[in-house]
C-alpha cells in the first residue's frame, strides 16, 4: 500500500536513507469495552448506539461515573479516543435528570467551539432530547445572545468571551450561574504559561460567581499527554481531580522516525538546513500520494514549503497534488475551506503552524512530518498525533534543525519515546496577572474581606494600590469598584491579541489577505519586505505603522526578506541577587527595540543579495529579566574579541534551553547580552520576556540556575563538533576563537562539582518529571552511531 | 435618611403643583393624558386601559454604561397625586448603600400594583439595569416585566432627522423650550461627578446630579402631556404638526393625512417637506387614494434628491396599472432614466445599475403593452 512504498522509499532512498536516525514502530491497539454506567438514559445510549458506539471504552466509563458521581475529572488520553463523549454523556444526563441544570463549556478556540457544536447538536437531535446548545462568542448576534441567557442549557464559549463578556455580566446570566452543574475545560494543557496564568484567575472568578449564585459546578478537564496534568488541573480550578489516563480505545500501527539532516561542513558542523531536508520527506510521501500534514515552527517556514513544494518536480504526468498553507493570519473562509478539502481527501498536503495542532476536525491523515521541534514533547506528540486518526497505519516524522534542542531530541530519542514529557505550569499568584484579574474581581462583585486569600496572596496590597488610584472605595466591611472604567476590556488573556496589523493586497479590488501581530509586523511587513501569503509573494510598498495597515502587492522575485533587531536594555528593579557561583539575579528591565535593517536572501542558496534601512519607530517594553555574569575564571586573560563571542555563544545556549525548564513558547524569551553591563560590571547574558511586566519566567529562572547549566552543560559536552555548531554554541564568529571551549570553562565553573558527576537534572519540585538528560555526553555519540543501523 | 440592614440611602420627596410650568408649557393636562395616547406611543405595551395615575416616571443614575461594576446611586421616580407631580429621590452616598437605595425605592415603588413605567430609554437601560442592580444585592425587583412607555422611540418616530439628536436633553431645548441651568452636569459627566463625591466627600459635587436627575423625570411628564395635547390638536404648533403626523404615519394611523396636510401648508421647498410629502403620499395611497397621492408624487419627482426616483416610479405604477394610461407612464420612466444619473450618487455604481435595470423592464413592458394596445384586435 501506499504508505509502505513511502516508508520503504525513505529507509532506502538516496540523500535522505542516511539521516534517519531512529525508527519506531507501535503495535496496534485493540480497543477495551465495558458496559455503560448504570442509570445512563435509554436515549442517550439509544442514540450513540445509533451513531456506531454500542458501549463506552474503559477510560470514557470510568469518567462518566466519575462525573456522575459528583467528583471533578481530569482525562487525559490520546487524540481521537473519544473525549468529547466523557463529558457529554453526564452532561447531558445531568440535563435529563434535572431540565434547570446548566453546563459551560471552554475551548482555546472559536473554531473547536464551532466543532463542538455540531457534534453536541448532532446527538441531541439522535435522542430526541430538548437540550438547548449553543456558542456564545464574539460571532454570536446581539439578538440572539437574549436566548443563549436564558435558555441556554449548554453555553459553548471560550476563556476570552468568559473573562470580557460574560463574568462581567453575571447579572444577566442569572439562570446559567444558578443551576450551573459543570464546566467542562478541554485542551487543558494550552491554559499554562502566561494564558494558563490568565485562565486560572478567570476559573477563580468563576467560581466566586458560583458561590454568589449558590452553585458549585464539577470541572471536567481533558489534556493532551502532559506530565502533571492532575497538578495542572488542580492549579487551574483549585480543586482535586480523578485522573483518568488508562485509554481503553483502539489505535493503528504508527511508525514515529527521527531525522538529522546530513552534516555537509564538518568542519563548522553544518547540516542542510530544515526547509531542504523537510522537502526532501514529503517529496516522497508525495509521490506515494500520502495524505501529508507538515508542521513549521515559523510562519515564514510555512510558506516557503508551501512555495517550495508547488515547485518540486513532480515525476508523475497529469495532476499536481494540491497544496495548502495554514496558519494565523489566514482568513477563517480561508481555513475552514482547508479543513474540508483536507477531510474529502481533496487537498494531498498542508502546511501548517500549530493553528492546526489542537482538536480542529480534519479526519485521518497518513502522515505528519515535523520540520522543527515545536517547542515542547507535549506539542510534539499533539502534532505527531494528527497521523493515523481513524486507527489506520500512520508515519510520523520528525525533521531536526541545527537548533541545540531540536540537535538535543534527535540525539536522544529515548527523551522523545520514553515516559518524560513536560509539566504544565502557571502562577496564578503573578503578581501582575493577579492585580489585573482582581480588578474584574471587585468589578464582578464587592469583595468580601475572607475572600481575599482566595484571590491570590498579594491581594491587601494590590487593593491598597487601587484605592490609591482611585479605582476602588473601601468601606471597613467591602471594597467596591468606583471607576467607569471596563476593566475586563483593558486585559487580554492573550498576548499582542489586540494590536493587529491588517495587510492589504492593493488590487484592484483591493482587498484585506491577512493580518499580523504588532511585534511580527516589524519583522515580516516592514516597508519592502517581501510578504508571503499561501505561497504567493507580496511586495509591501507602505507599512503605516498609525493605522496599524501594511499595503501589498502581488509580485515575483526570486528572494525573501529577513529583518534584524537592534535591542537595548537597562536593568531598573534588581528583585534578587547571587554571587554564587557568578554573579546572576532576576527583576525588571526596560527594553527599546529597533528594527534597524533588512537582508535579501535569494530563494533555494539563501545567500545575501542585497539590504535596506527599515525606518519604523522604536518601541520601549518594561518586563521581567533573568541575568547570569560570567564567571572570573573563565574569563581571565581572554580577549575581548573571545569573551563577546563567549557571551554570544553562551546566551544562545540559555535562551534556548530556558523554554524547557518553563514550557514556555521559545518566542516568550529573548537573549541580550552586554560584554561589560553597567550592573553586574560584568559580562553578562539577559534572557527577557516578551510580555510587558514580565509573567515570572525571570524568578523560576533564578530559583534554576543550576539545572539551567547543567542542561546546557550537558548539551555543549554531548557535541561532537570542534569550535561550536549550530548545535550548540553556534558557529564560531570568526575561525581561531575559541568560543566552545570558553564557554565549555564558563559552564564548568558555574556548575556544582556534585552535577557534574552526575549531570541528572531537577527543577524544584515541580518540574522532576519533566526531562532528564541521563548521561547525555556519551547518549549523543551512541545515538549518532546506531541510529543508521536501527 | 432611610435604612435597612446593611446601609442607609437618602431619599427626598418634592411636590410641583401641576400648574408650574417646565419650559412653555404647564403640566395642568397630564392627569387627563388619554389611555389612546399612550397606546399610539406605545402600541406593544397593552396600554388600553391604562390611567395616567398609573404612570410611574423612572431615571436613574449609574457609575458607567454596563456591566456587574456599574452601581446605581441614584433614582429618581415621579407620579400623579391630585393636582400635584410627587417626584422622589433615592442617593447612595457610597456604594456600600446601594441595597437600602433598593429597597427604599422598591417600598414606594409598589411594583406590585403594577404600574406603567414611563421612561427615556428604559426598555434597553433603566428597567433592566434595576433590576439586576437588585440581583446584585439578592433582590427581586421585576421593573422589567412591567408595561413601559419608552418614550425613547415615539420621540425617534415623530422627532428623528428634525433635531440634531435625540437626546433627552435635546428634546427638552427644543420641543418643551426648556433651557437648564449652567451648573447642570451632562449626562456623559455624572460617573465621574459621583466618583469626585466619592473621594472628597464635597456635596458640592453631588447637588448638580441630584438636579439634573430631577429635571430629567419632570421632563418625561411634560414630555407626556404634550405629545399628548398635540395629538389632540390643542396648542398645536406647526412643528409638533409634522412630528405628529410623522408619528401617526408610522404607525399607520388614518389621522396622519390631516396632521401630514396641515404640516404642507406654508412649508418651504426642504428636506423636511420632502419627508413629509413622502409619508403623505404614502399614507394617500395606503388608504386606496392614490389620486390624491398623485400630486405629491410629482412634485418629489421634480424636487430631485433621492427620494426622486422612486417618486417616479410610484408615478409610472398609478398611470400604468391604475389610469391606465401607457403613454403617460412611459414618459415618466424616460424622464426617471434621465435622472439615474443625477440621483444616485457617482460612487454608488451598484446601484444606478439596479435601478436602470428595474427601468428598463418597466420601460420595455410599457412598449409592448403601447403596442398591443395599438395592433388592430
Amino acid at each position: 500500500m501506499a504508505l509502505e512504498q513511502a516508508i520503504t522509499a525513505l529507509r532506502r532512498g538516496e540523500t535522505v536513507a542516511e539521516g534517519f536516525v531512529a525508527w519506531r514502530s507501535f503495535e496496534a491497539h485493540e480497543p477495551r469495552y465495558v458496559a455503560w454506567p448504570a442509570g445512563i438514559d435509554e436515549r442517550i445510549v439509544g442514540a450513540l448506539a445509533k451513531r456506531g458506539i454500542a458501549r463506552p471504552y474503559t477510560h470514557q466509563a470510568q469518567a462518566i461515573e466519575g462525573a456522575l458521581a459528583g467528583r471533578n475529572q481530569v482525562i487525559v488520553t490520546p487524540t481521537s479516543s473519544g473525549k468529547t463523549l466523557s463529558y457529554s454523556v453526564p452532561v447531558l444526563e445531568s440535563i435529563l435528570r434535572d431540565p434547570s441544570s446548566r453546563a459551560l463549556y471552554l475551548f482555546p478556540t472559536k473554531a473547536l467551539a464551532q466543532d463542538q457544536l455540531h457534534e453536541l447538536h448532532e446527538l441531541v437531535t439522535e435522542a430526541e432530547i430538548d437540550v438547548k446548545t449553543y456558542t456564545y462568542d464574539g460571532d454570536t448576534a446581539p439578538a440572539a445572545r437574549r436566548s443563549v441567557r436564558a435558555a441556554g442549557h449548554v453555553v459553548i464559549t471560550n476563556p476570552d468571551m468568559l473573562h470580557t463578556a460574560i463574568l462581567p455580566n453575571h447579572t444577566k446570566w442569572v439562570r446559567l450561574f444558578e443551576n450551573l452543574r459543570y464546566v467542562v475545560l478541554d485542551e487543558l494543557h494550552t491554559y499554562r504559561g502566561v494564558f494558563g496564568s490568565h485562565v486560572a484567575n478567570v476559573i477563580r472568578r468563576l467560581q466566586r460567581i458560583c458561590r454568589f449564585y449558590g452553585s458549585a459546578p464539577i470541572f471536567i478537564c481533558c489534556s493532551a499527554t502532559i506530565a502533571n496534568p492532575d497538578e495542572l488541573a488542580c492549579d487551574l480550578t483549585g480543586r482535586e481531580a480523578d485522573l483518568v489516563d488508562d485509554d481503553g480505545s483502539p489505535s493503528g500501527e504508527r511508525v514515529i522516525a527521527m531525522f538529522n539532516p546530513p552534516v555537509i561542513n564538518r568542519e563548522l558542523g553544518i547540516r542542510r538546513d530544515l526547509v531542504h531536508s523537510t522537502l526532501d520527506i514529503v517529496a516522497r510521501l508525495q509521490e506515494a500520494d500520502v495524505q501529508t500534514l507538515v508542521f513549521a515552527r515559523t510562519r515564514n517556514n510555512v510558506e516557503l514549503l508551501t512555495q517550495y513544494l508547488r515547485e518540486q518536480r513532480w515525476s508523475q504526468p497529469g495532476a499536481r497534488p494540491a497544496v495548502r498553507g495554514y496558519r494565523s493570519g489566514y482568513l477563517p473562509k480561508e481555513r475552514r475551506t482547508i479543513e474540508a478539502g483536507l477531510r474529502d481527501g481533496e487537498i494531498r498536503t498542508v502546511v501548517a503552524t500549530n493553528a492546526l495542532e489542537l482538536g480542529i476536525d480534519i479526519g485521518g491523515l497518513d502522515a505528519a512530518v515535523l520540520a522543527g521541534y515545536p517547542g515542547t514533547l507535549a506539542s510534539m506528540r499533539q502534532q505527531m498525533g494528527r497521523a493515523g486518526r481513524r486507527g489506520d497505519p500512520s508515519l510520523a516524522v520528525f525533521v531536526a534543525s541545527s537548533a541545540p534542542l531540536d540537535q538535543f531530541v534527535v540525539k536522544h530519542p529515548e527523551y522523545f519515546f520514553g515516559e518524560s514529557v513536560e509539566a504544565g505550569l502557571i502562577n496564578a499568584d503573578n503578581p501582575i496577572v493577579a492585580a489585573e484579574h482582581l480588578k474584574c474581581a471587585v468589578f464582578e462583585l464587592p469583595l468580601e474581606p475572607d475572600e481575599h486569600e482566595v484571590l491570590g496572596p498579594d491581594t491587601e496590597p494590590i487593593l491598597e494600590v487601587l484605592k490609591e488610584d482611585h479605582m476602588v472605595h473601601r468601606t471597613p466591611e467591602r471594597t467596591y469598584w468606583s471607576s467607569e472604567a471596563y476593566p475586563a476590556q483593558e486585559i487580554s488573556l492573550r498576548l499582542g491579541a489586540e494590536q493587529n496589523v491588517v495587510i492589504v493586497d492593493q488590487g484592484p479590488p483591493a482587498k484585506v489577505i491577512g493580518e499580523v501581530d504588532r511585534p511580527a509586523a516589524m519583522v515580516l511587513v516592514h516597508d519592502e519586505a517581501i510578504y508571503v501569503h499561501d505561497g504567493r509573494q507580496y511586495h509591501v510598498d507602505q507599512l503605516d505603522w498609525e493605522e496599524l495597515k501594511a499595503y501589498v502587492r502581488p509580485v515575483d522575485v526570486d528572494y525573501y526578506t529577513d529583518a534584524n533587531i537592534a535591542v537595548d536594555l537597562k536593568v531598573i528593579d534588581e528583585w534578587d541577587a547571587g554571587t554564587r557561583p557568578s554573579v546572576y539575579g532576576h527583576g525588571e528591565v526596560s527594553i527599546t527595540y529597533l528594527a534597524t535593517i533588512f537582508k535579501k536572501i535569494k530563494l533555494h542558496t539563501h545567500e545575501n543579495i542585497g539590504w535596506g534601512k527599515i525606518r519604523l519607530p522604536q518601541d520601549d517594553l518594561h518586563t521581567g529579566a533573568y541575568w547570569l555574569a560570567l564567571p572570573e575564571a573563565a574569563t581571565a586573560g581572554a580577549s575581548t574579541r573571545d569573551v563577546e563571542g563567549a557571551l554570544q555563544g553562551l546566551g544562545q545556549l540559555l535562551v534556548q534551553v530556558a523554554p524547557l525548564l518553563l514550557m514556555c513558547d521559545p518566542r516568550d524569551l529573548h537573549l541580550a547580552t552586554q560584554v561589560k553591563s553597567p550592573h553586574t560590571e560584568r559580562p553578562t547574558v539577559f534572557l527577557w520576556e516578551s510580555v510587558p511586566g514580565g509573567v515570572g519566567f525571570g524568578q523560576h529562572l533564578f530559583d534554576a540556575t543550576e539545572s539551567l547549566t547543567e542542561i546546557a552543560r550537558a548539551l555543549v559536552e554531548g557535541c561532537a563538533c570542534r569550535d561550536g555548531c549550530p548545535g550548540c554554541v553556534g558557529p564560531p564568529p570568526a575561525p581561531g576563537l575559541g568560543t566552545k571551549s570558553l564557554v565549555r570553562s564558563a559552564l564548568a565553573a558555574l556548575t556544582p562539582l556534585a552535577a557534574q558527576a552526575t549531570p541528572s537534572v531537577s527543577v524544584g519540585d515541580r518540574l522532576t518529571p519533566a526531562i532528564s538528560t541521563g548521561d547525555a555526553a556519551t547518549a549523543g555519540d551512541a545515538a549518532t552511531a546506531g541510529a543508521v543501523a536501527s | 435618611m432611610r435604612g435597612t440592614a446593611g446601609g442607609s440611602s437618602c431619599y427626598r420627596e418634592l411636590r410641583y403643583p401641576l400648574s408650574d410650568h417646565v419650559g412653555d408649557r404647564s403640566l395642568d393636562e397630564l392627569p387627563d393624558v388619554r389611555s389612546e395616547t399612550l397606546e399610539l406611543l406605545a402600541p406593544q405595551e397593552d396600554l388600553g386601559d391604562a390611567a395616567p395615575q398609573d404612570m410611574l416616571f423612572l431615571d436613574i443614575e449609574t457609575t458607567g454604561l454596563g456591566g456587574a461594576g456599574a452601581m446605581a446611586f441614584l433614582v429618581g421616580t415621579g407620579l400623579i397625586d391630585n393636582d400635584q407631580f410627587v417626584l422622589r429621590q433615592y442617593l447612595a452616598l457610597s456604594p456600600a448603600d446601594e441595597g437600602a437605595l433598593l429597597d427604599a425605592l422598591l417600598e414606594d415603588a409598589r411594583l406590585e400594583s403594577e404600574p406603567v413605567l414611563v421612561t427615556y430609554n428604559g426598555r434597553r437601560f433603566d428597567a433592566p439595569a434595576l433590576d439586576e442592580r437588585a440581583t446584585m444585592h439578592r433582590r427581586r425587583a421585576g421593573f422589567d416585566s412591567l408595561r413601559q412607555l419608552d418614550l425613547l422611540h415615539p420621540v425617534r418616530s415623530a422627532y428623528g432627522g428634525l433635531l440634531h439628536s435625540c437626546r433627552l436633553a435635546v428634546v427638552e431645548a427644543e420641543v418643551l423650550g426648556l433651557t437648564r441651568h449652567d451648573e447642570d452636569v451632562p449626562g456623559a459627566e455624572v460617573p465621574q461627578w459621583y466618583f469626585q463625591y466619592l473621594r472628597t466627600g464635597d456635596g458640592r459635587h453631588l447637588l448638580p446630579i441630584i438636579n439634573h436627575n430631577a429635571q430629567d423625570v419632570v421632563s418625561l411628564g411634560a414630555l407626556v402631556a404634550r405629545l399628548d395635547g398635540s395629538v389632540r390638536r390643542v396648542n398645536l404648533t406647526s412643528f409638533d404638526e409634522v412630528a405628529v403626523g410623522r408619528l401617526l404615519a408610522h404607525r399607520r394611523d388614518a389621522r396622519a393625512v390631516e396632521f401630514l396636510t396641515g404640516a404642507l401648508d406654508g412649508l418651504p421647498p426642504s428636506p423636511v417637506r420632502r419627508d413629509v410629502l413622502t409619508r403623505l403620499a404614502l399614507a394617500h395611497k395606503r388608504a386606496g387614494d392614490r389620486d390624491l397621492a398623485e400630486p405629491h408624487w410629482e412634485e418629489l419627482a421634480t424636487a430631485g434628491g433621492r427620494g426622486a426616483l422612486q417618486a417616479h416610479v410610484e408615478l409610472a405604477i398609478y398611470y400604468e396599472h391604475h389610469v391606465r394610461d401607457f403613454t403617460r407612464a412611459a414618459g415618466v420612466v424616460e424622464q426617471a432614466l434621465a435622472n439615474v444619473h443625477r440621483t444616485v450618487a457617482p460612487w454608488d455604481r451598484a446601484s444606478a445599475a439596479t435601478w436602470r435595470s428595474a427601468l428598463d423592464h418597466r420601460r420595455s413592458r410599457l412598449q409592448r403593452r403601447m403596442d398591443a394596445a395599438r395592433a388592430p384586435s
